[in-house]
């Protein structure tokens, strides 16, 4: 049987470092499509503009588990002094990963009765992707 | 004055109008109104062309062809099979006299330089302006 990837096999890293607590990341990758009909044909055609990626991730806030991607998002030179304007993300899947710079947009943290503290992060690739490993494992 | 081809390239729109004839129009306190007609012919048609995300080869052709029209005074004719195509098959079609102007004395005149817009590398968006003038008639 093929081998499938479930969520014991994701895992996120910021800037090199794992980042604990991860309860899920998502990745969306959108391609420009530039329409390049004529006016002698009669169905639409089109060719590829510009790339770009999004996407988000869900850490639970256990100790300091998801302090360094708030102060990413808040640019918080003073509490780490080595923040940029984008940080490096790697999303890993088993032995496969996306890894990219990107800007963190949003940082939502929710407070629940009967749930554990969450904190929910976006984030915008910056520039094409730096490095990917899409094969199968076996 | 010599004809120069427009390069082979069909547009992604075409917007034409005809012209008018040359006259002036004079109206009285009452309303009435006197036209004298100067010329049996129309003039001053229009012809927009849009050649959205074409490659910057072509849109060069484009820039290439309005210098080499302009400096020496020429006109620019159009084919019926790349910019007054009006058929799928590129045969000419009952239109295909009016955009290029072959019903009429009219010659095609660049109206305003070419406008390039780059979309990304290497596409770019060029939009053109036309006026159909009478010359030597």
């Amino acid at each position: 049987m093929a081998k499938y990837y479930a969520g014991q096999d994701g895992s996120l890293e910021l800037g090199g470092v794992a980042v604990a607590k991860v309860v899920q990341w998502a990745f969306s990758a959108n391609t420009e499509a530039l329409e390049v009909t004529v006016l002698s044909e009669n169905a639409r055609t089109f060719t590829t503009g510009m790339r770009s990626a999004s996407g988000s991730c869900t850490v639970l806030y256990y100790e300091d588990a998801p302090v360094n991607l708030i102060n990413q998002v808040n640019q918080d030179t003073a509490a780490d002094a080595s923040i940029g304007s984008t940080a490096l993300l790697k999303l890993n899947f088993g032995n496969n990963f996306f890894e990219f710079n990107a800007v963190l947009t949003s940082a939502e943290l929710s407070c629940v009765v009967g749930e554990v503290m969450r904190v929910n992060v976006a984030f915008t690739m910056s520039g094409d992707l730096v490095n990917k490993k899409l094969k199968p494992p076996y | 004055m010599a004809a120069v081809d427009f390069p082979a390239l069909v547009p992604s729109s075409r917007s034409y109008q005809p012209g008018v004839f040359p006259e002036t129009k004079f109206e009285a306190q009452n309303g009435a109104v006197v036209r004298v007609r100067y010329g049996n012919q129309r003039t001053n048609s229009r012809l927009t062309l849009t050649f959205s995300n074409i490659t910057d080869a072509s849109a060069d052709s484009v820039l290439e062809n309005y210098v080499n029209v302009t400096k020496a005074g020429d006109y620019v004719v159009f084919k019926a099979s790349n910019v007054a195509r009006t058929t799928t098959s590129g045969e000419p079609g009952v239109l295909t006299p009016w955009f290029s102007e072959t019903n009429s004395a009219l010659k095609w005149k660049y109206a305003s330089p070419p406008s390039v817009q780059s979309v990304k590398a290497g596409l770019s968006t060029v939009s053109c302006e036309f006026v159909g003038e009478l010359e030597g008639i």
